[in-house]
């Protein structure tokens, strides 16, 4: 007569799985920003990996001996829009590039001024901080790190800025309710760096709807070039349709010699982006695509792709894909002893310790593998002269807060680009506006001072909606095969600044092949 | 011949053998005593002729039913129902639900009639109305709505009879139902079997340590030692039986 | 001993009854008109709110078919995040790419997992336990990985949600909140909600206090006494999934009608866990504990996230024992998965200072309150008002067995004629 036996089994197996959930939020929680953006793109798969991208490509080890010289623009890069054309005209908001913004198509009670007041601008970004991918959540906490130097230093015309963050635990309808909730509270200027694919697609539909800048979005997906059908959503990051395309210029540039080309492609929307982009780049080189290996994510190994990868004996090997498929492919490639391509990877794979570490521990080296970067690493000796990385580095230890970590440079990137689209738009006729604030994020022309000397983030209207398209190959270069290696330059910046367009133009590039 | 049949059944646990070759009838309306020292093989037979366990041989039928041709879960609808020596009764339902149960196989309300009740009422309270009735017979109204969990033993004991009947038995097979109770409470159980047998018209297959009971009620008793038959006559008979003497030497 | 003894069937204990229900109605009535009479305790007012409600009914809904197979069936079953994400992209799919409308592929939904509950079912007639927990755990890691996989379909981890500005549910515009704005929308859909979820209530609630229930209680309280009732088994554990799963499936799809986005993500391991917790917070076994299950999994991992950062939204009552806490997390390195941890630790220790869930608790301090007796209507028939079934015996288990025996006899000659089945229990009431 045990009438709660079956009960106490539930309630045993319940404790047990939430120790085990809590140990390993805890820990994520506490390990540094490599591990959590790598780990994102093992743990999650590619949803998650769209947003390692920025992160891991501001944390990639060894992007020593900046070879290009280049003036860095200071922190503090002045506002472009004395005397502005741009801003608020005969009821119309007149941007640059053709952007312009009619709030009568705007909900009725749509209010240009809310979440801007004399003192405060408020902000809201709804991301991770609790759960696996919970470290992301330190993203916010750099964003306002920045912020906060910069309201120390008189903020905008007098304004702080407030990041308000909330969790949503990496769940789009998690993200969806966060939004919705801050819609309804009325008090944001602006959303910004939400996080995660899924998550953005899941609001983006509302934000536009809504009339709020929904801005900087923390994912590499293309998307967000989508300025006709979603004026109010922007990106930030790379995204992986024009990183392809860099490799292709690269290769073109680089590597005259190679002709023939394999893809081991991620079998979704991510490693597709990367196929599109790059058959779309090599359109008129002496670059093809002989052929291309799918994988899934439920795929145990790699092993017989790679079998009929290596039978077309490629020049080139691109792998568009991440997590730990980017280190069984590496893998592959350096078992191989007859095929000797050259070897291209996904930038979301570039985090030393999580990717190239699991190699050495097999006798392996993943060495003469290719990434793209584009962010300085801020913990790489060669950049300490950097004044904008001193900067970071003294302000984070002055806020008790470890410069190491990362995800919180990663925060500053985007905090950065937020604070000069405020400057803009206050430069703007009607002062900074919500309406003006949306210009501003379409006509950004500072240079980020974290992107490596040479490149630029430019966005212009209707014709550029991508913030950052250019980039630098680097090559894992090992000297000691049982140690791990680095990333050095290889070949010249290229920068594809303006050449993307919009995502009609990847549309179009997808829909074609 | 009898309503119920045993005929060479045999179980094998293994190595070891806890039927062997076993052979008996019971004839309708009898009190079957089947009596043995520990592990000679009582509950086993239960168990066997419940459909729990199969035989490695031997055939056993219920009024030309071929029981071991049957499931455990439609050996009620051949008649037999039983209660267990270490009860199994449902703890998390009230006395009177497990009642209700009992009467499973003699109702037809399915998942779907019974949840846009359509046509399941009238059956839900005859079943209930049935249901009572058994408690009161067996004196259990005042636990009837209480959890069947935490009730004296003597009255879980009554409540596995109760349920039993509630499925309309030809034979019903109690095992060890005077375990536990003091003696006023068998001197009492004795009554309510012999009362239910005649009532119920009821073929009675019964295994007892209580030797007083046993051979109180019983018209017919079989005594099993090691998984055999080692004698098998009326009471009188079997308490003169020097085989029988020999197995229960050491025994109580 | 309770302050207010109510026997079942009195006007005092209808009153008592329909008071309940009155109250219940007047509570899901209420949130459809708080934004019009100004009083909105809990931001009820506000959109975002109520689709946090619609989702708690939701997955009340969820829970409540996960209770069929581990609350009254016992089998620890731990894959149901599987089929409420089943339900969900089949929704989502017919909705997006077949242009279905919402409510017409609830149906689908529920046919759908109620056949694949019944494949993964199929195990559990051989194994129990945790070798079942393992078997089914296995189908809510495998889900999202098939999303992912068949992702021309699924829109795989990017999500699939319909083409903009056809994905909502608007009200007809006889509806009294047709012109509240934004609010319009999630009212609908709560309204539909809730027809919907109290539709199932009532008939989980039928079939547990009926034949099929019954015998489900049986096999998880004795699976052999079970089977020697007559009770088969293999068809009500397999039965018995298929419906968790089709319930489940319901629950996924009215998740999309509340917010039309289905995610890889949200139909993971962790829903699976936190469904197994919310029933296990609520009151396995129960019926109502489905609804503070939900309203656990809903809102305190969201209140104590959102604590971290921001506590004026905490409740006076709570605020003096959670502060010390979140002044603690504040601005805390990883503040929301420490919050996380004392969420989970603190529903460990709440699950077993109350094994019962929730709904116990509340059972256990209303019996301080209110006692009912049993008393159906079948049995006020049987004896007449004036007989109650706790005079009419001693509570002592003995009894003069041989003076009741022929009483019995007539007794159970008349049960075939219920009707006269009163008048043989007075004849009776005489002889004892």
């Amino acid at each position: 007569m045990r009438p709660t036996r079956w009960k106490k089994s539930v309630v045993l197996g319940v404790g047990a799985a939430f120790v085990i959930a809590s140990c390993g939020s805890s820990t994520k929680a506490g390990s540094t920003a490599t591990t959590v953006a790598a780990g994102t793109a093992t743990t999650a798969g590619a949803g998650a990996a769209t947003t390692a991208a920025a992160a891991s490509a501001a944390t990639t080890a060894g992007t020593s001996a900046a070879t290009a010289a280049g003036t860095t623009t200071g922190g503090t890069t002045a506002g472009s829009a004395g005397g502005a054309t741009e801003g608020l005209v005969n009821g119309v908001y007149k941007g640059i590039g053709d952007f312009n913004i009619d709030p009568k198509k705007c909900p009725a009670d749509w209010n240009d001024k809310q979440g801007i007041t004399d003192k405060e601008i408020d902000l809201f970004v709804s991301l991770p901080k609790s759960g696996p991918l919970a470290g992301f959540g330190l993203l916010a906490d750099g964003a306002s790190s920045y912020f906060k130097y910069i309201n120390d230093n008189g903020g905008i015309g007098g304004r702080n800025i407030v990041l308000d963050a909330k969790d949503d635990a990496y769940k789009p309808d998690q993200t969806k309710t966060n939004v919705d909730e801050a819609l309804g509270a009325k008090k944001y200027a602006a959303f910004m760096t939400v996080l995660g694919t899924a998550n953005n697609l899941a609001v983006w539909d509302t934000t536009n709807d809504e009339c709020m800048p929904h801005l900087l979005n923390g994912t590499g997906a293309a998307q967000w070039g989508d300025v006709k059908g979603h004026p109010w959503t922007t990106g930030m990051q790379l995204d992986y349709f024009t990183e392809a395309s860099l490799w292709a210029k690269w290769l073109a540039k680089e590597h005259p010699e190679a002709k023939t080309v394999a893809e081991l492609t991620f079998n979704n929307d991510f490693g597709k982006s990367y196929s599109a982009g790059f058959k779309y780049s090599i359109k008129g080189t002496g670059l093809s695509v002989v052929h291309q290996e799918l994988h899934e994510g439920t795929a145990p190994n790699l092993t017989n792709q790679f079998t009929t990868l290596a039978a077309t004996k490629a020049d080139v090997v691109l792998l568009e894909t991440t997590g730990a498929f980017c280190t069984q492919a590496m893998s592959e490639i350096e078992k191989n002893t007859t095929w000797k391509p050259i070897v291209i990877m996904s930038g979301t794979c570039g985090s030393v310790a999580q990717f190239f570490k699991p190699l050495v521990d097999q006798g392996l080296t993943g060495a003469n593998t290719y990434i793209i970067q584009n962010f300085k690493d801020v913990n790489d000796p060669a950049n300490a002269s950097d004044p904008f990385i001193q900067l970071y580095q003294k302000t984070l230890t002055a806020q008790g807060l470890d410069p190491k970590q990362t995800t919180y440079a990663t925060g500053w990137i985007y905090a950065w680009f937020m604070t000069e689209i405020l400057k803009d738009a206050a430069g703007y006729q009607g002062g900074l506006t919500r309406g003006n604030i949306m210009l501003a994020a379409r006509s950004i022309q500072e240079t980020n001072p974290l992107l490596i000397a040479g490149l630029t983030s430019k966005m212009d209207g209707m014709k550029d909606a991508y913030l950052t398209e250019g980039g630098r190959m680097a090559k894992y270069t090992v000297t000691d095969p049982k140690a791990l290696g680095r990333f050095v330059p290889s070949g010249d910046l290229i920068n594809l600044e303006g050449q993307l367009g919009t995502y009609d133009t990847v549309k179009a590039a997808a829909a074609g092949g | 011949m009898g309503v119920l049949e045993v005929s060479e059944v045999s179980v094998r646990f293994g190595g070891v053998t806890a039927l062997d070759s076993l052979s008996f009838a019971v004839e309708a309306g009898q009190i079957c005593g089947l009596i043995g020292p520990n592990g000679a093989g009582k509950t086993t037979m239960f168990n066997v002729i419940s459909r729990i366990y199969n035989p490695t041989g031997g055939s056993i039928t219920f009024d030309g039913n071929d029981v071991l041709r049957t499931r455990a879960s439609t050996i009620s609808r051949i008649g037999i129902f039983r209660t267990f020596q270490n009860l199994a009764l449902w703890p998390g339902m009230t006395v009177l639900d497990n009642v209700m149960v009992g009467a499973h196989t003699k109702s037809h309300g399915n998942a779907v009639s019974s949840s846009f009740r359509v046509g399941s009422r009238g059956e839900e309270k005859r079943v209930a109305v049935r249901a009572y009735e058994l408690l009161e017979e067996l004196e259990l109204t005042d636990v009837a709505f209480r959890p069947a969990a935490g009730l004296p033993f003597g009255t879980l004991k009554r409540i596995e009879i109760a349920r039993a009947l509630a499925g309309q038995p030809r034979m019903l097979m109690l095992d060890e139902p005077a375990s536990g109770l003091t003696h006023s409470e068998v001197d009492v159980l004795a009554a309510l079997i012999k009362r239910i047998r005649t009532d119920y018209g009821l073929t009675i297959l019964l295994v007892e340590h209580h030797m007083a009971m046993v051979m109180g009620i019983s018209d017919h008793v079989v005594v099993l030692d090691f998984g055999r038959r080692i004698a098998e006559g009326t009471p009188a008979q079997i308490s003169r039986d020097p085989r029988v003497i020999e197995a229960y030497l050491g025994e109580s | 001993m309770a302050l207010v003894t109510l026997k079942q069937g009195t006007p005092a204990h209808r009153a008592y009854v329909v008071g309940a229900w009155a109250l219940a109605a007047i509570v899901l009535i209420y949130v459809i008109f708080a934004y019009r009479w100004g009083f909105a305790p809990g931001s009820i007012d506000k959109a975002f709110r109520l689709t946090q409600i619609n989702d708690v009914i939701c997955y009340a809904v969820a829970i409540l078919g996960l209770n069929l197979v581990i609350g009254f069936s016992g089998q620890l079953s731990l894959g149901h995040s599987a089929f409420v994400g089943l339900g969900a992209y089949t929704t989502i799919i017919l909705v997006a790419d077949h242009h279905w409308s919402y409510l017409a592929t609830v149906p689908v939904s529920a046919a759908l997992c109620f056949v694949i509950g019944l494949v993964v079912g199929l195990p559990a007639l051989r194994i129990r336990g945790l070798y079942l927990a393992v078997v089914t755990l296995s189908v809510a890691y495998v889900f999202p990985t098939l999303v992912v996989k068949y992702d021309s379909l699924t829109g795989g981890p990017n999500g699939k949600k319909p083409a903009r500005d056809t994905g909502k549910m608007n009200p007809p515009s006889w509806m009294p909140f047709s012109n509240a704005g934004r609010l319009a929308s999630p009212l609908w859909v709560y309204c539909i909600l809730v027809v919907i979820a109290t539709a199932l209530f009532l008939l989980v609630r039928n079939f547990m206090k009926s034949r099929p229930g019954r015998a489900l209680l049986a096999v998880r309280d004795n699976q052999t006494s079970a089977a020697v009732s007559g009770i088969n088994l293999p068809l009500y554990k397999a039965l018995t999934f298929g419906a968790s799963a089709a319930i489940g499936g319901i629950a996924g799809s009215m998740l999309m009608i509340n917010r039309p986005f289905a995610s890889d993500v949200q139909f993971g391991l962790p829903l699976a866990i936190f469904l197994v917790v919310g029933l296990v917070a609520g009151g396995a076994g129960t019926i109502s504990g489905a609804i503070p299950g939900a309203l656990i999994y809903v809102f305190v991992p969201y209140f104590m996230s959102a604590w971290t950062t921001d506590q004026r939204g905490m409740p006076p009552g709570i605020k003096q024992v959670t502060k010390p806490l979140f002044d603690w997390l504040q601005g805390r390195q990883g503040a929301g998965s420490i919050a996380g941890v004392f969420f989970g630790v603190g529903l460990l220790i709440f699950v077993f200072v109350l094994p019962g869930g929730f709904i116990d608790g509340i059972r256990r301090l209303r019996s301080k309150v209110v006692q009912v007796i049993p008393n159906p209507s079948w049995l006020r028939e049987l004896h007449g008002s004036a007989n109650p079934p706790s005079t009419s015996h001693s509570p002592s288990s003995g009894g003069d067995v041989t003076q009741a025996a022929p009483v019995v006899a007539t007794v159970r000659s008349r049960v075939a004629k219920p009707v006269s089945v009163k008048k043989a229990i007075n004849l009776r009431g005489k002889t004892t």
